[in-house]
Order: structure tokens, then C-alpha cells, then sequence
């Protein structure tokens, strides 16, 4: 071995141990918990209370790759001894999101101001949000999808809220100090069930009384349309292809269970799988023969009619969909279908109702007849 | 040979129309080429998808095959292609501008704003390199002009992916993966008639393209005027190239691989006969590639199966020609 | 045949040389200078590839500049020095390629054309090569070929840039003798550029010398040695 490395290596230690990465926990400050939270239709996390700790453990849901993420809150003074590194004490003031529907939940909860680093700012379309997130000088801490280290770093996050996706991505925050918290409220696989993560978001903010509150109302209105909902004994098929290929969502995901909800049937029958099928075009436009409904969301400019979508693909006039006119479109420029959305499940059910005329008295928000 | 190969094209192109997720009998498939109609409104339309999918892949296909057998002899470089002068990446460019640029909204394939800024992005290219060609006479620099072009404009590509948005993205990224799909009525007759008006002419390559295999200084001994015949080769490869690139994403390896087959492959050196063949293969190639695309159900992006098939090909011909070839 | 009137060549802003008058009719002419001279240039010049020049050269009693590229094809051909193809040509492949200039826009061979590749072959004695790979013959065979390419050519004038350059010593022997033969047996001019003095007087009709700035012209075989080491003083 080269000699010479070693007082460098030495030195670089040093430099090393003089960086503090993290602040050591506080083990006097308690969590502030208003409300108890249950968890009745979510999959992907759990809530459970021990005696000093509540402990809320997400993972993964069914045959998903796996993965598994626990955070702890101290509910009454421990002994430093018991503070592992799951533990985090005190109320959290500066939260970071790497997806904008955390945003949609925290703003649900008013807890926007929490917000100091969120990647993709641009997909919000929510004017409101984004003054206020404009107001509060929130970071984009994303460049072209990749989280930047010194951006986050900067901000100086309590807890960063991260996708799932890979594992060493979180080795890699935690090797910059900077403490994460797996989100996959999107692998849920019913509108209630996304919409009840609001519940863990209520546990991270203090809030989990109001967030019981909402989550309820909602719950019982989304309830009440399905009670109300007729059988109308309709097949539809979703959105549109990108040349040959055609992603269609699963039997299983949660907007197509939304929509089956409405008294639709799904053209197709689940496979077992939970991520999107790519199905070839021309299989597509055979099966469109047959599908009653064509239920859309995409990016469209506004004002976009059934004219326009049927000059995009002659044979789209051939869809029984079209010739019944029952196209219902989503466009998710103009609407903020995939942010507020999110938390909004019995408006985006009842826009469906009205589109397939089950109910009426209803301004649609995200989904409508294409006309 | 040729008579052979036209036989690979008709039996590529029939099995095209009949293979498919959609299985449509024989019988019905006649019925509806000869104008009649059957019992599912949509397969008249998949049947015309399937026929002009193939005719895209057929005048693709030449095309590309084309460009690259007149860079290679051009450039007396086995290894040049339609991509080498940076021309597909001038297309793509101009694509790309449109695709990811912030147009606000997501464009469509078909769109003409997209085929109008592909053909604007080739024809930069070609006219910079034309600037170019005026002070530089060697082949070579030019090709390395070209390949440098090339980088330019795909970090340039790289850059304005930041300021996309997803759908933007995934959009270009398949366009990117090439294919022969999707291309309405109107658009093919355009492509194919500019590719046809592309072959035609290239004729007037034959004898320069004859005389050039002894390098330029011979060519112009035997009669060339080599300032036409590279006006000739850029003109004739860069449209041919970019209108390929702009209805079929940047596809790539036909353009490399046929030549050296059809050098391995046919005997006579006149590109009288070269030329021919290489429109065949290549279309035989590109109809080939597509339908491995359809067995796979669309899973295979056309560019991969274009590399399988490609670029074992490459490999063989290089080997096998590495003797033989100057 | 080829006449030169007050020429004045030169390469950028360096004058190369000066020719008064200069008639050619026939036979082999060697075409000698140092290195940086001017040969090449010169026989750029010949082909109207070079337009720094003064004076004129008139083929056939027409100016170089006023024949069609077509034309004067099928009056000059020329023999670089370094042999190349690029592809598998077989040697008939090869010269064929000769008859270019004579070919229609689709480069359709004639029977005349292959009548004149087989002469060809016969005078230089490859007749038993026309099924050969080009590229697997030696540099001495390849350079016979392209000589054999300008001959199907042809042309009543040969422009040779040091068509030895990359021969051995046997094959630079049997070069020379060879463009002897050909010369006397075509009745074609034929100028060539060498270094190679040793057959030079054996086989040279002429010698034009370039020294001095100053291109000369000599027809007396005998003297030739003597005048180009006179000319360079290395006597």
C-alpha cells in the first residue's frame, strides 16, 4: 500500500468527523397526538401504539417488491436509551416531499406551511397551493426528476417523505443525515384507501384529529353515492395509447376500482397483476367495439372536444363508446386530478355518476362527457 | 437474387397483414382489401394500420438502407449511416424542440408541427454542413463534423429534457424507440413519395458512386464532378434520412448493416445492381424487424430488434469483408 | 497531342516552376524533381485540377480548361500511387471501371467494354486474374491492375504520380519495362513521375526535369543521367 494515502486518509477522516450530520435527539420532547387513529382500509401502513411510542410502519402491499419503513413518535418521556433511529421527537417543522400528492394531503390538513422542499412544484396545478408554496419560498429540491442532495441538505428537512423505489436511495439520505419516510399511498388499490393515508399524514403533522374529521366525511359521502349507485351493466376501457402501445391501468388499481364503484364494469378482467398492461393498439381498438364507456385522462389543451380526440385516430368514430357518446375525459392539464385529486375520491366518484347519469345538481370537478 | 428478394418482401409483407394481438381470418382480411366489409367495424381499420405499417416499414426501410450504402461509399467508411452526418440528429432536434420545448401541451405524432421541425432540423444540419463542405474537402473531417453535430445535438436533446414535463418525456423517449406505426393516410403518401423522388434520382449516383470506390482522385480522373456528386449525397441522404427520422423515430443498424450485406451478398459491383438491392434488403430487413416487433406483441421496441438483427450482421460482414475491404 | 505554352505554376503564394513550350506526342516520359518540386502539381495541371497557373495547356489543340469533365475522361487517365478500393471487387470488377467515362448514365457495360478489359488483360499478361479478389493481391499485382484500369480507359494520354512509390525492386524492374512495351505497342503518351533513374535511359523516351524552378524537356535517353545529376550537382 502506497504510504502516502494514509495521512491523507487520516486528514479526510478528520474533515469528516468535524461535519455534523445530524442533531442528537432530544429525548425530553413528546409528540403532540390529538386524535387515535385507526386504520380501516389502507394497506401499505400501519399505526400501532405501545407505551411509549406510537409506531407507524409503511410497506409494501401484496405481491409489490418489498420493502418496509418504520417512524416512532414518543408519546411520553423516555430514557435516552430506548431512542433507536426511527425515533423522532418533538413536532415536526419542515417537512420535504418528493411527490405532489404529499402535498394535496398536508394542504388538506392546513399544514402546507410545513412544506419546505418538493419535487416537481411544477405539477401542482392548484393555484392556491402554489401562492402559497410561492409565498413560503418552498425549494424545488428536483432537477429534471433527480432529487438534488444540496438543495435538500440545505433546507435542513425534519423528515423527507420519499417514494419507495429504491432502498439505497435511503441509505443515501441516510448517509447525508437527512431522515426519510417511505410514502406509497399510490400502491393502494381503492380511492378510500389513498385517501385514508391522510390519517398517517395527521400523525406526522399533530393533526390526526382533523384528519380522522375529513377522512370521515368523505368516507361517508364516497359511501352514500355507492349506495345510491345503479348497476348500469356498462363496460368501459381507459385512457389512449402512445403509438402501438396501449397502458392500460389494472383491474386492481384504484381508479378502476373508483370507477367500478360507479356501477361500471371493467372490459378487463384482472390478471393478477397490479401494475399498468401494455396491450397492443390494434387489440384495443378491437375490444373499443365493444366498450360502452372510454374513460380518459390526459394531458389535452383546454377546450378540447370529441372532435379533436377523434381526429387524432379515424377509427375512433368506429368505438361504441364514441357512437354512444359516452366518452368521459379528465384533462389533467387543466384539472388537478392527480394532486388534489387525490384527496377529493367522492368528487371524482360523483363526477362519474353524473357523466354516466346517475345523478344530477353536480359540477363536475376532474371528469366529464366529452362533447 | 433480386427476384429473391422481392419474394422476401411480398411473404413478409402478407404475413404483416395476417399476424397481429387481433387475429382476423384470411377470408376476411380479403374481403376487406377488396372493399367489402366484415361483421367488426374496427378491423378495416386495423387491416389499413397493418398495410400502411407495412408500406412505412418497406419505403423506411430502402430509405435508410439507401442513405447508407451512398455515406459508405461516399465516406469509403463501412461503419457510416444516415446517423453519422448528424442528420437523424438534426431531426431529432427539431422533434425534440417541439416535443419537449414547452409548447405547453403534449404534441401528437402526426401533428404537423412535429414533421415541420424535423425536416427544419435535418435541413439545418445539411445546410451547416454544406457551409462546412465549402472549406472542408476532406471526407473524412466532414464525417467527423458530422459525428460531432451528432453529439451536439443529443446533449442538446439531454438539456432541454430538464425543462420537460412526463408526458412530454415518455412521449419523445418512445418516438426515440422507432417505429413504423401509426402513421394516417396522408403522412404516408408524403413520406413515401419524397422517399420515391428520392430513389429516382439516385440514379444520377450510379456513375459517381462507381467511380468513387477508387477514392476521389480516381473518380474525378473518370469524369466526376465532385462538387455535384457531394451536393448529390448530402441533398439525397439527409431528406431521405430525416423524413424517415420524423414519421419513424431515429432507427438505427439498417442503415450500417444492409450495404455490407448487399457487398457481401451480389456480385456485381455496378451500382446500377447495388442500389436496387439494397432498397430490397432493406425493406426486407425493415418489414422483418417490424414483424418480430408484432409477434412480440409490441413489447420489443423496433430499435432493439433493428440492433439484434443489425448488429450481428455488422459483426459477420466486417469480419468476413475485413480482407477484402480497403 | 499535348502542348504547353508559357507555363507558370505554382501552389499558394510558392512559384514551383517555369515551362516555355512543350510538345508531346508519344513513348514513356519521365517526369523527374525533388521532392516538392512540383510533379504532382504538374500533373494536376494536366488534369485541370489545379488552377494556379499561368499559360496554357492545350490537348488536341483545345484548351484544358474548356474540355467537359466527361470529355477529358476519355483523353487522360491517371495511376496515383497507392493503389485502394473500397469493397470486394474482383480484378475484372476493377477495370471495368476504366470504361466509365464511355458508359451510359446507368453505367451499363458494353460488350466493346468488356472486349477492351479482356485486350487488357492479354497485353499485361493477367488474363487468369479476372476472377481474383482485388484486395489479396500484392501491392506490385494491385498497381498492374490499376495500370491495366487506365489502359481500359482507353486514353492516348497516361498521367503516372510515382506509380512506384510502394514497389519492390522487382517490381519497379518490370514496371518499367512494362510502360516501354506499353508505349511502343499503343502509341500512347505516357508521363511518369519517378525517383527510380536506374532504367531510365533504357526505358524513357523523355525526361522532363524540374530544377531550379525551370521544367526542361529532354529527349536524348543517353544524356539523361548526366543531365539530371548536373541539373542537382551531385556529380
Amino acid at each position: 500500500m502506497d504510504l502516502k494515502i494514509i495521512p491523507l486518509t487520516i486528514s479526510v477522516f478528520i474533515l469528516h468527523a468535524c461535519v455534523q450530520h445530524q442533531s442528537p435527539l432530544e429525548s425530553n420532547q413528546v409528540h403532540e397526538i390529538s386524535d387515535t387513529i385507526k386504520v380501516e382500509y389502507a394497506e401499505g401502513f400501519e399505526v400501532n401504539y405501545t407505551g411509549n411510542f406510537i409506531q407507524i410502519i409503511s410497506h409494501s402491499i401484496a405481491n409489490n417488491s418489498a420493502f418496509a419503513d418504520t417512524l416512532e413518535f414518543p408519546t411520553a418521556k423516555v430514557v435516552p436509551d430506548l431512542v433507536g433511529e426511527n425515533v423522532l421527537a418533538g413536532q415536526i417543522e419542515n417537512i420535504a416531499c418528493q411527490s405532489s400528492t404529499h402535498v394535496a394531503f398536508l394542504s388538506t390538513l392546513k399544514s402546507i406551511d410545513l412544506v419546505a422542499g418538493l419535487c416537481g412544484m411544477e405539477y401542482v396545478q392548484n393555484s392556491e397551493i402554489n401562492t402559497t408554496l410561492a409565498e413560503n419560498n418552498v425549494a424545488e429540491i428536483c432537477a429534471a426528476e433527480q432529487v438534488d442532495m444540496e438543495v435538500l441538505q440545505k433546507i435542513n428537512t425534519d423528515l423527507f417523505l420519499i417514494y419507495p423505489f429504491e432502498t439505497e436511495g435511503k441509505a443515501k439520505y441516510d448517509a447525508a443525515g437527512i431522515r426519510t419516510f417511505f410514502i406509497a399511498e399510490y400502491l393502494e388499490q381503492t380511492a378510500l384507501a389513498r385517501l385514508e393515508w391522510i390519517k398517517l399524514f395527521g400523525l406526522i403533522t399533530g393533526k390526526s384529529k382533523e384528519a380522522n374529521v375529513y377522512f370521515e366525511k368523505a368516507e361517508s359521502e364516497y359511501l352514500s353515492l355507492i349506495r345510491a349507485t345503479k348497476q348500469v351493466d356498462s363496460k368501459f376501457i381507459l385512457n389512449l395509447p402512445y403509438k402501438e402501445s396501449w397502458f392500460m391501468p389494472s383491474a386492481n388499481s384504484m381508479i378502476v376500482n373508483l370507477i367500478e364503484d360507479a356501477g361500471l364494469t371493467y372490459y378487463y378482467p384482472s390478471s393478477g397483476i397490479t401494475e399498468n398492461e401494455t396491450r397492443s393498439t390494434e387489440a384495443v381498438w378491437n375490444d373499443a367495439m365493444y366498450a360502452d364507456y372510454w374513460i380518459i385522462m390526459a394531458s389535452r389543451p383546454v377546450d378540447f372536444s370529441l372532435a379533436d380526440l377523434l381526429t387524432e385516430e379515424p377509427v375512433y368514430k368506429e368505438f361504441l363508446s364514441v357512437k354512444k357518446n359516452q366518452v368521459i375525459f379528465c384533462n389533467t392539464a387543466t384539472s388537478d386530478y392527480f394532486v388534489q385529486g387525490v384527496v377529493e375520491p367522492q368528487i371524482i366518484l360523483k363526477d362519474i355518476l353524473l357523466a354516466t347519469g346517475q345523478v344530477s345538481n353536480h359540477q363536475p370537478k376532474y371528469f366529464s362527457l366529452l362533447k | 437474387m433480386l427476384a429473391l428478394g422481392l419474394s422476401a418482401i411480398a411473404l413478409l409483407f402478407a404475413l404483416n397483414l395476417l399476424l397481429g394481438d387481433v387475429s382476423i381470418p384470411v377470408s376476411d382480411i380479403f374481403t376487406l382489401l377488396s372493399g367489402g366489409e366484415v361483421e367488426n367495424n374496427s378491423w378495416s381499420y386495423i387491416i389499413e394500420s397493418r398495410l400502411n405499417r407495412s408500406i412505412v416499414a418497406i419505403f423506411s426501410g430502402a430509405a435508410l438502407a439507401l442513405s447508407g450504402i451512398i455515406l459508405q461509399v461516399y465516406f469509403r467508411n463501412p461503419l457510416a449511416g444516415p446517423g453519422v452526418l448528424g442528420i437523424t440528429s438534426g431531426a431529432s432536434l427539431g422533434v425534440a424542440f417541439i416535443m419537449l420545448g414547452g409548447v405547453g401541451v403534449v404534441s401528437f405524432f402526426g401533428q404537423i408541427g412535429v414533421i415541420v421541425a424535423g425536416i427544419l432540423g435535418a435541413v439545418s444540419v445539411l445546410f451547416l454542413l454544406l457551409l462546412v463542405s465549402k472549406f472542408i474537402h476532406n471526407a473524412v473531417t466532414l464525417l467527423v463534423i458530422g459525428l460531432m453535430f451528432g453529439y451536439f445535438t443529443s446533449a442538446v436533446i439531454d438539456v432541454l429534457f430538464l425543462w420537460a414535463d412526463l408526458d412530454e418525456t415518455r412521449a419523445f423517449v418512445i418516438w426515440g424507440m422507432g417505429s413504423f406505426e401509426g402513421l394516417q393516410t396522408a403522412d404516408l403518401l408524403l413520406m413515401c413519395g419524397i422517399i420515391l423522388l428520392a430513389i429516382v434520382s439516385s440514379a444520377f449516383l450510379i456513375k459517381p458512386m462507381n467511380a468513387l470506390v477508387l477514392g476521389s482522385e480516381y473518380a474525378s480522373s473518370l469524369g466526376i464532378n465532385l462538387k455535384v456528386t457531394k451536393y448529390l449525397v448530402i441533398l439525397h441522404t439527409g431528406v431521405m434520412a430525416a423524413i424517415v427520422t420524423v414519421y419513424c423515430g431515429p432507427i438505427s443498424f439498417i442503415g450500417v448493416a444492409v450495404p455490407q450485406l448487399v457487398r457481401l451478398i451480389w456480385s456485381s459491383k455496378n451500382h446500377f445492381i447495388q442500389i436496387p438491392a439494397t432498397l430490397i434488403l432493406g425493406a426486407a430487413l425493415a418489414l422483418l424487424a417490424d414483424l418480430i416487433v408484432r409477434v412480440s406483441g409490441n413489447t420489443l421496441p423496433l430499435n432493439t430488434v433493428t440492433a439484434l438483427i443489425g448488429a450481428p450482421i455488422i459483426i459477420y460482414t466486417i469480419i468476413k469483408l475485413n480482407k477484402k475491404i480497403a | 497531342m499535348l502542348e504547353l505554352i508559357d507555363i507558370s505554376i505554382s501552389a499558394g503564394s510558392k512559384k514551383l516552376f517555369d515551362l516555355e513550350k512543350l510538345q508531346l506526342q508519344k513513348g514513356v516520359i519521365a517526369l523527374v524533381g525533388r521532392n516538392g518540386s512540383g510533379k504532382s502539381t504538374f500533373i494536376r495541371t494536366l488534369l485541370g485540377e489545379h488552377a494556379a497557373y499561368k499559360g496554357a495547356v492545350n490537348l488536341n489543340g483545345k484548351n484544358i480548361d474548356e474540355i467537359t469533365a466527361g470529355e477529358k475522361a476519355k483523353l487522360i487517365s491517371v495511376v496515383y500511387s497507392r493503389p485502394q478500393i473500397f469493397g470486394n471487387h474482383r480484378v475484372d470488377d476493377v477495370l471495368l471501371l476504366g470504361r466509365l467515362p464511355h458508359q451510359n448514365l446507368f453505367s451499363k457495360a458494353s460488350d466493346e467494354d468488356f472486349e477492351k478489359v479482356n485486350q487488357i488483360k492479354a497485353l499485361l499478361k493477367i488474363d487468369s486474374w479476372s476472377e481474383k479478389s482485388f484486395q489479396i493481391l500484392s501491392d506490385g499485382e494491385k498497381q498492374l491492375v490499376m495500370i491495366g484500369r487506365a489502359l481500359v480507359q482507353d486514353t492516348p494520354v497516361i498521367l503516372m504520380d510515382e506509380p512506384a512509390a510502394f514497389l519492390d525492386i522487382v517490381n519497379r524492374y518490370e514496371l518499367s519495362v512494362l510502360l516501354k512495351r506499353i508505349a511502343d505497342q499503343t502509341g500512347k503518351l505516357i508521363i511518369c513521375s519517378t525517383h527510380q533513374l536506374d532504367r531510365i535511359e533504357s526505358d524513357c523516351d523523355g525526361l522532363l526535369l524540374i530544377a531550379h524552378q525551370k521544367m526542361n524537356y529532354y529527349n536524348q535517353p543517353t544524356e539523361f543521367l548526366k543531365t539530371i545529376n548536373t541539373a542537382f550537382g551531385i556529380l
